[in-house]
């Protein structure tokens, strides 16, 4: 009995956890992303032989997808 | 359950959330970036005005503020008014930006980015038409070369 209580504690402390860290999650409005802006924040100094290389790569593989991740840079445009 | 679904709704129609034209521009005041002088929308209450979104930090604005300028130079202030509002989080960059390039018209800054969230703004730069009765006439998000044409189009219409 009393070990069932206690894993029931547990599990109850653990989603109250895990509810509290989805909660918390908030998403960097447009507005707030000054520092993901800046150029150290870049995987690449020149975007634009990025992009190519991208193209180039895409093209040679036949598949394209998965370099990108929403909510990143600085919101421009 | 139910407080669980009621969350999930709350959280959702949160995140839909956008003005849209037709709904009534949010009311502010704020101070200008330069001198620190107050000014509110509802002052300007029976013009047109022309409402931008910017920042010393993202690209697209800094190519529209000095097209802005020359726009701003040439249209009757008796009806349209003019006001953009930066969201730098310090003035420095923004004021150093403007001494480069100077503007004819009131740049309000939102220190906090209240008034941002607000509006809700989508991207960065967003600008936004009201019309006389405090209306949002028109919403545009972004800005490339060529949009300023179709932004004089837009304020054209809301001038009418």
């Amino acid at each position: 009995m009393t070990k069932q209580l206690l894993q029931t504690t547990l599990i109850l402390l653990l989603a109250g956890f895990l509810a509290s860290c989805s909660f918390s999650y908030r998403t960097v409005e447009v507005w707030e992303r000054e520092n993901l802006a800046k150029a150290e924040m870049q995987f690449s100094k020149d975007i634009l032989s990025s992009l190519l290389h991208k193209q180039i790569h895409e093209s040679k593989e036949a598949a394209s997808g998965d370099s990108n991740a929403a909510g990143t840079g600085c919101g421009c445009n | 359950m139910k407080l669980f679904v009621l969350l999930l709704a709350l959280h959702v129609a949160n995140l839909a959330y956008s003005l849209e034209v037709g709904d009534q521009a949010p009311h502010f005041e704020l101070t200008t970036l330069a001198d620190n002088q107050s000014l509110s929308l509802s002052s300007f209450r029976g013009k047109v005005v022309f409402l931008d979104f910017w920042a010393s930090w993202c690209p697209p604005c800094l190519v529209s503020i000095p097209q802005y300028a020359i726009w701003a130079a040439e249209v009757d202030t008796e009806d349209l008014v003019i006001l953009t509002i930066n969201l730098d989080r310090k003035t420095k960059k923004a004021l150093h930006f403007l001494k480069k390039h100077p503007v004819p018209y009131s740049v309000l800054w939102d220190e906090t980015g209240k008034v941002a969230q607000e509006y809700k703004i989508p991207s960065m730069p967003t600008s936004y038409i009201i019309d006389r009765e405090g209306r949002i006439s028109y919403i545009h998000k972004g800005y490339k070369d060529g949009d300023l044409e179709l932004i004089k189009e837009e304020v054209k219409s809301a001038l009418k």
